[in-house]
């Protein structure tokens, strides 16, 4: 399968699935996996109910060349996997410091994928970023174990708005320098 | 009370701006001014704001500059000298600039960052009607470290209530 381009990212090979951007046709998987409460509520920007539309808006933006955040599909299709296994992206906020979020469709957790993207992605390092900031919701210790699994250390307590809860959430803050 | 004008920084403006940008208690509240003071950084923010969806203006009293205030897409920041604090300038420019935001652009609100330990723009911004949104770490350029930052919105409805 020949993958759609976006300016200024590359794909990047992560053992069982590679990254790379995502294109118009994720957008029925991707709806499904984020139309799902188990997963909305463990995101920052995820409505619940999903609104139509939304991912199709996700993907335009993230196709935009005047975009702050790169998003990645992981895509799992050339290992006998799914084709959308879940979603990663880094949000530049400031020189060489960028924000990395992801999310793995519930189908697919529990078997390590989350913790091989994000390696993955801070082993290529796209950003040539030097310093990495994520967050976890705290009632989601999972994610935050894929954090630590990567290297990451725990910076502090914070709380970010959760649109699907629509409430304010307890977050734990982790930073991860690459030299 | 003395009158407050504002207008686009210029060159001319340069050597002011350095002065009170070279304030430690001043820089360490900012955003993206670095530490120690560079001239160079200075002189590239003494000028009118490029885009056409904010403006960063300098507040005089007379001829004096005391600070700095603007309204960029829906972000609002400020700076004032020590010089003029305590006199409610602050206050009567931001009103301004938040009153001035609202007018010229579509934005349905304003936001406005504050780092953990400024407790008097927080103070400012909950008198003025801002509300707590989330908080999080973000880097402190001045300081060299990720801060905690507390970001409060203020809506249009809120503001012309």
């Amino acid at each position: 399968m020949k993958h759609e381009t976006v300016v200024g990212q590359p794909i990047v090979s992560a053992g069982r699935f590679i990254l790379r951007p995502p294109q118009t046709s994720d957008a029925g998987l991707l709806s499904l996996y984020a139309g799902d409460r188990n997963l909305a509520r463990y995101t920052r920007s995820i409505p619940h109910p999903l609104p139509p539309g939304t991912i199709e808006a996700m993907i335009a933006r993230a196709r935009n060349p005047d975009r702050k955040e790169d998003v990645w599909v992981l895509d799992g299709a050339a290992t006998d996997h799914a084709e959308v296994l879940g979603l990663i992206s880094l949000t530049r906020i400031d020189r060489k410091q960028s924000e990395a979020s992801y999310w793995i469709a519930p189908a697919f957790w529990n078997v390590g994928f989350a913790t091989e993207a994000l390696q993955s992605l801070i082993d290529a390092n796209p950003h040539e970023a030097d310093c990495y900031f994520a967050e976890a919701f705290q009632d989601n210790p999972g994610s935050a174990r894929v954090l630590t699994n990567c290297g990451f250390d725990y910076l502090g307590d914070a709380e970010a708005f959760c649109v699907a809860r629509n409430t304010v959430v307890p977050t734990w803050t982790y930073t991860r320098k690459t030299r | 009370m003395a009158e407050l004008t504002y207008r686009d920084l210029q060159p001319s403006d340069a050597g002011a701006l350095h002065d009170m940008m070279s304030d430690w208690s001043i820089v360490r509240q900012m955003g993206g001014w670095p530490w120690p003071p560079s001239r160079d950084v200075t002189d590239s923010r003494s000028r009118p704001y490029p885009r056409e969806n904010g403006f960063v203006w300098g507040v005089f009293l007379g001829h004096r500059l005391a600070g700095t205030v603007g309204v960029t897409g829906e972000w609002l920041a400020y700076a004032l000298s020590p010089r003029f604090q305590g006199q409610g300038i602050g206050s009567r420019a931001v009103r301004h600039a938040i009153d001035q935001g609202f007018a010229r652009f579509e934005i349905d609100r304003i936001t406005a960052n504050t780092w953990d330990d400024n407790h008097a723009s927080y103070a400012l911004l909950r008198k003025l009607g801002f509300t707590h949104w989330q908080t999080h770490y973000e880097h402190a350029q001045a300081r060299g470290l990720p801060v905690l930052c507390h970001e409060h919105r203020l809506s249009r409805h809120t503001w012309i209530a």
